[in-house]
């Protein structure tokens, strides 16, 4: 009898879960329908070239991967492999230097007090704003990852920080009363307790660094790109190319984000700490 | 599970790390066989800095720029611009169409200013120990934001004139197909390349312009466009300086009152017609192909009404280079695909037996 109540609870359960998810896709295809009906209503109305309506811009997409752009010579796929190079450089530059850095810092006053005033007189400088410096000193193949590793460099050491400060002082108590010493600490207690926080990090640094490259690759692109793409687009006034590519940037920095934000998800799981 | 969420931690760091050294490898394409160039898109105003730091090897360039990196010991000229297309046009005055059709009077009067800074231009280049000649290099270093000994080395290799020839207008249809061939544009409305030139140039308003008299009152307002600190462009600047007209500017000797809407200038042709699109300019100065380029391809309405030089620009190389043959795998800047310059590259490249292609591809 019991048992049989809680079949019936979970798959009263299971049937509200399911509805809830068509339900929302429901909302998003309309909200899809919706934005795709305004940008179409809106090109129609002001019927300008530089604003062309979303068929045209697909066209331009499909088209923009099947055959080389006459400016550049490559297709679009050669332009995301260029600007996913550059992204995963200047990420993992931002990974390997934030990382101990973060941890370092959260973890040892000492390293904190001597680094806080440098990080924070860098930090509010929009990682734009280096791109000229960066073109001059380091050119076109290093400017634009070192742009991104600034823009992601950041949010993951500001996590990271985090992370450790966050730990529980209980945890940290405990650990030293088992006899824990300070190595056995960071690497037992404060180093996992910190990883979730750094997946946040990642997650926040996956968005900015997109945003990032575009900006990096306007300046001077060694090999193409997708933000190269559209500035290449804007200035030939292929409109519907530039709108093309800038599609292109939303869907690989939506995938990126979506990815992270899963493992984040995954890993606060495993944590408990949703 | 402690451990597990580290070793997945890890793992994701790993895999960062060895995509990120996985795509340095592949990000070194294998060097192409036969003769082959890279070009890259930098600036004009950049190119001497990254020749400075030799990180390119030649580059294609508008004055200033090109004596910039001549007079710095950065670079030196391969070819000018005259040797690869003698007298080939540059730089045009251009009217927004609906602007010149609401006020053809002043755009006369626009005209009338460039086409007698341009005769003033002319007059104290063949000076140069006149006083018109040092006012005219202190003007251009002010407006360039470069040395005079820069300007007088620039000046040397621009030809001014405001006429549209035969030969300039031929220079324009060139230039259109060209960029057909290339697949940058298509003709659209127009039936052929002669259809489009009678819709691009406007011939009428340089003979308007002929019979426009002082006038002692400002009859209206004009909002102008040009490029950050080209000297293709000086009539601009000569007609802008109260010195040249006696106390009070060309423009303001023929009734028009002239207002910068970006006065450090747009950095390049494209920018000028975007601002002619959006309705912040009437009157721009800009490269001819930029303008031939977005009236195709966009319809931005623009009318080309006069021509502001000739010729002005320059392959530059490294000193080592010294013939353009020894340009095979290396990298040559250029200002875009819209410019001139990588028209002339093309060009160029195609005469000595080059492949010219994107650099990292």
């Amino acid at each position: 009898m019991s048992g049989s109540l809680t079949n019936r609870t979970q798959f009263t359960d299971r049937k509200t879960l399911l509805r809830r998810r068509l339900s929302n896709i429901f909302i998003v295809l309309v909200s899809l329908t919706v934005f795709i009906l305004v940008w179409w209503g809106l090109s129609i109305i002001f019927n300008l070239k530089y604003f062309p309506p979303p068929d045209q811009v697909f066209q331009a997409f499909v088209k923009s991967f099947n055959v080389p752009d006459p400016n550049l010579g490559i297709t679009m796929w050669q332009n995301i492999w260029a600007s996913l190079q550059r992204f995963l450089q200047g990420f993992a530059l931002a990974f390997v230097i934030a990382i101990p850095l973060g941890l370092l810092m959260g973890f040892l006053p000492w390293v904190e007090t001597f680094s806080r005033p440098i990080v924070e007189l860098f930090r509010p400088i929009p990682p734009i704003a280096w791109v000229p410096f960066f073109f001059v000193a380091f050119g076109a193949f290093l400017s634009p990852i070192l742009t991104v590793f600034i823009g992601v460099f950041f949010p993951l050491l500001s996590n990271v920080i985090l992370g450790v400060k966050s730990v529980d002082d209980s945890l940290l108590d405990a650990a030293r009363t088992q006899g824990a010493g300070k190595l056995a600490l960071f690497t037992k207690v404060i180093l996992p307790f910190s990883v979730p926080y750094l997946m946040t990090g990642i997650t926040i640094g996956m968005g900015v660094g997109w945003m990032c490259i575009v900006a990096a690759e306007w300046i001077a692109a060694s090999g193409g790109g997708v933000g190269y793409y559209i500035l290449v687009q804007q200035q030939v006034g292929f409109y519907d190319y530039m709108f093309a590519g800038m599609i292109v940037i939303a869907i690989l920095g939506l995938l990126t984000v979506t990815l992270s934000g899963w493992a984040e998800k995954i890993i606060r799981s495993r944590m408990g700490m949703l | 599970m402690e451990k597990k969420t580290v070793i997945l931690a890890v793992a994701i760091g790993a895999i960062v790390l060895v995509a990120a050294i996985a795509a340095t490898f592949f990000m070194t394409p294998a060097p192409q066989k036969g003769k082959v160039i890279y070009w890259i898109q930098i600036a004009p105003k950049d190119q001497q800095a990254n020749f400075a730091s030799r990180a390119i090897d030649a580059g294609v360039s508008w004055e200033p720029y090109c004596s910039d990196s001549v007079l710095a010991g950065d670079a030196h000229v391969l070819k000018w611009s005259g040797e690869i297309w003698p007298n080939h046009p540059c730089c045009v005055l251009a009217v927004k169409t609906s602007f010149l059709n609401a006020n053809p009077d002043l755009v006369a009067r626009i005209t009338r200013a460039h086409i007698e800074a341009n005769q003033w231009v002319l007059d104290a280049l063949a000076n140069p120990n006149g006083a018109n000649y040092t006012l005219l290099m202190q003007m251009g270093a002010s407006f360039s934001g470069r040395s005079i000994a820069v300007v007088q080395a620039a000046v040397e290799h621009i030809k001014y004139s405001y006429q549209l020839s035969t030969e300039v207008q031929n220079g324009f249809k060139e230039f259109t197909r060209m960029f057909i061939e290339l697949n940058q544009t298509s003709l659209g409305q127009y039936a052929n390349v002669e259809a489009f030139l009678a819709d691009f140039v406007d011939t009428s308003v340089i003979t308007a312009a002929m019979s426009v008299q002082p006038s002692e009152e400002i009859l209206g307002e004009v909002r102008i466009g040009y490029l950050t600190g080209d000297l293709h462009q000086f009539a601009r600047v000569v007609a802008m300086n109260a010195t040249v007209g006696g106390g009070k500017t060309l423009y303001q000797k023929y009734g028009v009152s002239v207002i910068s809407p970006n006065p450090a200038g747009y950095l390049n042709g494209g920018a000028v017609m975007d601002a002619f699109a959006a309705g912040v300019i009437d009157v721009g100065y800009l490269g001819a192909p930029p303008a031939i380029l977005k009236k195709l391809n966009v319809g931005t309405d623009i009318k080309v009404v006069a021509l502001a030089n000739s010729e002005g620009s320059a392959i530059l190389a490294l000193p080592d280079i010294q013939s353009f043959d020894q340009l095979d795998n290396k990298t040559v800047a250029t200002p875009g695909p819209s410019s001139i310059q990588h028209l002339l590259l093309l060009v160029y490249a195609k005469e000595r037996g080059f492949e010219v292609r994107l650099k990292g591809t």
